[in-house]
């Protein structure tokens, strides 16, 4: 038998897996609201019927139209076939609130503003977290780390909306930021300057509470990353055989950054869950309110497709960190080849 | 003398892989018996299969095919339960390489010597318990009072391996497997680690079986020697055979690359 | 011809709270060219902390206390450690240290790491750079394509004997070897230490010090022995005549310790052999001549007196009370 390229054999194994994770993920979804006893799902399809009909011809034809479509009289395994198949076209079903527009056009109207706030802050937080993290390994117990330390900490263990609501309540007390929404309200959304002046005036505020307390979390584990490398025999030598001070760094850069790649990767991932309570502090227009919104409706339609979108990206998050490991870390390419 | 260890077509065969699965032959049907009071050894380089057969003969891996008996009871079949294993474990016990890791760093000595009395299955008070921790701590050649408090970091590695071997003189085990119990051990203080291995065998007539990849020691403190290779053993003799009569090739390669003291091979 | 190195009552100490660990202390050691030194003793004698001395790598708490260190004819003790170091590291001494197993930075293929560290020293480019080491590599029998792996991907034997090419590439006056064979199978170290031996012949190198704790290695290619004992010279001379008849007691007792198969070894291990107690705390070691706790011909003068380094013949010194007068 021909031998496979070890590394070929490793992607084909985590995509299975990967794949497999995500049926048994959207099964779960799938059932919950269906299964649990009392039929949450089937309740608020028959409370939309009560509100959009006032004539029983009306409730007829209203009802056809909602069974057809949510087929709640057909067996389960029926619904969760169709439920599949819709799946596999990108179909995650129709919103019960919204009725009848579809998961796909509400997701697609919140998600990018989420997208537009979290991704940079991620990176930026990661960049400069790391970076910090970094110097105050290598100056240990010196002054840069002695400030360095706590200041992480600190940034690291408050959460990003307690955060926020410091920031919002410096908003309203200096009025130099606008403290909600993610434009003015009398603004319409569109490519001109002013708008996205505008916007940034906005973006500020929640933009700081996300970069700042998660770059403790960056700068506190690569500093910890970082030490442990640094006592490393590896390093020892890079000394004693008279590398340059700089290039010894770029290394330590090199080997920490690994583990710290798989984490921005996942925490990329979970991006698209927002973070919610950040977002309803400043009254940001992302998924996030979206999702609370739909919590509070009970809308198990846009629930369950903002989690099927939602495991999906964390499960794909997930593979490219291991990818992304994979290809940085040459042991680790080997080492799951081998297993 | 009888045969206190008798090993058939002992084998060891790991697989590795889901899909396409790769065999390793670590040991390789090997058969030898062991009498009491002898002191033999197994002696070859890393990856020839020697700390694995020691493993399967004290039990901690279980072994692909193949049989060990001991004292006529075959280890892996006729054993069973807690007080089986007792009763083995009490008669066959290990000293390892590694000082170090072999210890809890949070307990005393006390507390690492008076552990193995759960190995006992009668039951004793405290001070006669104390008073046998003591005298096997002497025996080793250690000062109880200056040991039995302190933690094992607090220990040099070669009072770490007497501190074993005291262990040893407490059990009181028919069989020793000894595995590279001097490797992590300066020169100077590896002859009399050995000798407390003789003196075991002298006062208590303790079975010994070391396992070593040092051919010197191996040839010092051994009534036989086995060589192994890949799996299997290649030879098999006294210390003054296999030293100057070497018939296999790998033992005389092996011996050839051994540096000797009063003679160098480049000049 | 004057010496690759040499050391005036040399000290370095570790500053611990506790205490301050003599590691060094006092210690004369001239090492001239076309020399293969072998410096033995037990594990915590200071001959690692030696080593790192003379590649003046001080990291705390290794603290440089007192002494000379004349490096080519230049005392390198007078001038700020940071300038000295860039001037001799890897060129004039070049260290392998103790655990060199991972000694390369995993994530840099071999002939990566080459590159990045001789491009710091001469300011060549990468690819002449890689050509090099490509012939070195030819040289002392490796193959030359380790040096497109990565380091795990090599075996200990060729790690060990890639760092041997690696720190002599720019042919230094002493490369400084602590424990390269130690952590190997016996017939890996015979060839490691072929490639040592090969590498000092072929004028690579000038001078080698070898650190060890296993003296039947050593004397395979050394041509002078230094025994350390609690951070002090206790002898001095020339391998044959040292290893056939040891001065000092504590040299005597090494060498009645080596357990080899060989005929002579095996008469006398019968009778005696081993040293009774362990090497001192040098935190606090004992007054005067620090092995008399453990030596069988200890006198009176021994405990209150330091016995000074004397050559006893042509080329041999020993530090004993039973040589020098008194």
């Amino acid at each position: 038998m021909p031998k496979i390229n070890p590394f070929i054999v490793f992607i084909l194994k985590r995509l299975g897996i990967m794949v497999l994770s995500f049926f048994v993920a959207s099964t779960i979804m799938f059932l919950l609201p269906r299964i649990i006893p009392g039929n949450p799902l089937a309740v608020k399809v028959y409370q939309i019927l009560q509100q959009s009909a006032s004539n029983p011809e009306m409730i007829k034809s209203v009802e056809k139209m909602l069974m057809d479509y949510f087929k709640l009289d057909r067996p389960l395994y029926e619904q969760y076939f169709d439920f599949l198949i819709n799946l596999l076209h990108g179909d995650l079903g129709k919103s019960i609130t919204y009725f009848p527009r579809t998961v796909n056009e509400i997701v697609a109207m919140y998600l990018p503003w989420t997208l537009a706030l979290l991704v940079p802050a991620i990176i930026a937080s990661w960049i400069v977290g790391n970076y910090v993290g970094v110097i105050a390994a290598m100056n240990r117990g010196k002054a840069v780390d002695k400030v360095l330390l706590p200041l992480l900490a600190a940034l690291q263990g408050t959460p990003a909306y307690v955060f926020g609501m410091y920031l919002v309540l410096l908003a309203v007390a200096t009025k130099w930021f606008p403290a909600s929404g993610a434009y003015s309200p009398t603004a319409i959304p569109s490519l001109s300057w002013s708008f996205i002046v505008d916007y940034l005036h906005h973006y500020i505020l929640p933009f700081l509470s996300i970069f700042l307390t998660s770059l403790g979390g960056w700068g506190l584990s690569m500093r910890n990353i970082a030490i442990q490398e640094l006592s490393m025999d590896y390093m020892d030598y890079a000394r004693v055989i008279g590398i340059s001070p700089r290039k010894t760094q770029s290394y330590l850069f090199r080997l920490s950054a690994l583990p710290q790649i798989v984490g921005l990767a996942i925490v990329l991932g979970w991006s698209v869950a927002g973070s919610i309570i950040t977002e309803i502090i400043f009254a940001y227009p992302g998924i996030g309110t979206a999702l609370w919104s739909a919590i509070q409706a009970q809308d198990y339609m846009l629930i369950q497709g903002y989690f099927v979108i939602l495991i999906g990206t964390i499960l794909l998050a997930n593979f490219i960190s291991e990818i992304i490991f994979a290809v940085v870390d040459p042991r680790v390419r080997y080492a799951y080849a081998g297993e | 003398m009888s045969t206190i260890l008798e090993v058939k077509n002992l084998a060891k065969i790991y697989e590795i892989g889901y899909i396409r699965k790769r065999q390793i032959v670590a040991v390789d049907k090997v058969s030898f018996s062991v009498k009491k009071g002898e002191i033999i050894s197994l002696v070859g380089e890393s990856g020839s299969g020697k700390t694995t057969t020691a493993r399967m003969i004290l039990r901690l891996i279980k072994p692909t095919s193949g049989v060990i008996k001991f004292m006529g009871r075959d280890i892996w079949r006729d054993l069973r339960g807690g007080s089986d294993l007792r009763w083995y474990w009490r008669n066959v016990n290990g000293v390892f390489q590694d000082p170090f890791s072999s210890f809890n760093p949070t307990h005393r000595i006390r507390d690492f010597m008076y552990r193995a009395f759960n190995l006992f299955n009668e039951k004793l008070d405290r001070d006669t318990k104390e008073r046998l921790v003591r005298e096997a701590l002497q025996m080793v050649g250690l000062i109880p009072d200056e040991v039995l408090n302190r933690r094992p970091f607090e220990l040099s590695g070669g009072m770490r391996q007497r501190v074993m071997i005291a262990r040893i003189f407490l059990i009181r085990p028919m069989l020793v497997i000894a595995d590279e119990p001097t490797s992590m051990i300066d020169a100077t203080l590896r002859l009399g680690i050995l000798r407390l291995f003789s003196k075991l065998r002298e006062e208590i007539g303790t079975t010994i079986m070391f396992i070593t990849h040092d051919m010197g020691l191996a040839y010092y403190i051994s009534d036989r020697i086995m060589v192994m290779y890949r799996g299997k053993i290649i030879e098999e003799g006294t210390p003054d055979e296999i030293v100057n009569n070497p018939k296999h090739e790998y033992t005389r390669n092996l011996l050839d690359s051994i540096p000797k003291l009063y003679t160098s091979w480049f000049k | 011809m004057g010496y690759v190195v040499e050391t005036i009552d040399l000290r370095a100490y570790y500053m611990l709270r506790r205490g301050s660990v003599k590691a060094v202390d006092g210690v004369n050691l001239k090492i001239g060219e076309r020399e293969i030194v072998g410096v033995v003793g037990e594990s915590g004698c200071g001959k690692s902390t030696l080593s790192r001395v003379l590649a003046l790598d001080f990291i705390p708490p290794l603290k440089l206390v007192g002494g000379k260190i004349i490096i080519d004819g230049e005392d390198v003790t007078s001038i700020p450690i940071s300038e000295a170091r860039k001037r001799i590291a890897g060129t004039k001494i070049s260290l392998i240290p103790q655990s060199a197993m991972n000694a390369i930075i995993p994530v840099t293929r071999v002939k990566d790491y080459i590159a990045d560290v001789v491009k710091e020293k001469t300011g060549l480019p990468r690819e002449k750079i890689v050509d090099m080491a490509r012939k070195r590599f030819e040289e002392i029998g490796l193959p030359p394509i380790a040096l497109d792996m990565y380091p795990f991907e090599l075996s200990g034997g060729m790690r060990q004997r890639v760092l041997i090419a690696l720190a002599t590439l720019l042919n230094p006056s002493l490369l400084i070897a602590d424990e390269p064979t130690s952590a190997l199978d016996v017939s890996t170290q015979k060839m490691v230490l072929t490639t040592l031996y090969n590498v000092f012949k072929m004028g690579l190198t000038k001078s080698i010090m070898f650190i060890t704790h296993d003296i039947a290695t050593v004397r395979q290619i050394a041509t002078r022995i230094v025994v350390m004992y609690a951070g002090k010279i206790v002898e001095d001379g020339p391998t044959e005549d040292l290893i056939h008849n040891p001065f000092h007691p504590y040299s005597k007792a090494l060498m009645f310790s080596i357990l080899t198969p060989e005929p002579e070894v095996r008469k006398r291990v019968e009778q005696t052999g081993g040293i009774a107690g362990e090497p001192p705390s040098l935190i606090n070691p004992p007054p005067g001549c620090r092995f008399h706790p453990r030596c069988p011909y200890a006198m009176d003068v021994c405990r209150r007196e330091e016995p000074p380094m004397i050559e006893v013949e042509k080329g041999r010194f020993v530090a004993c009370w039973l040589y020098a007068k008194k």
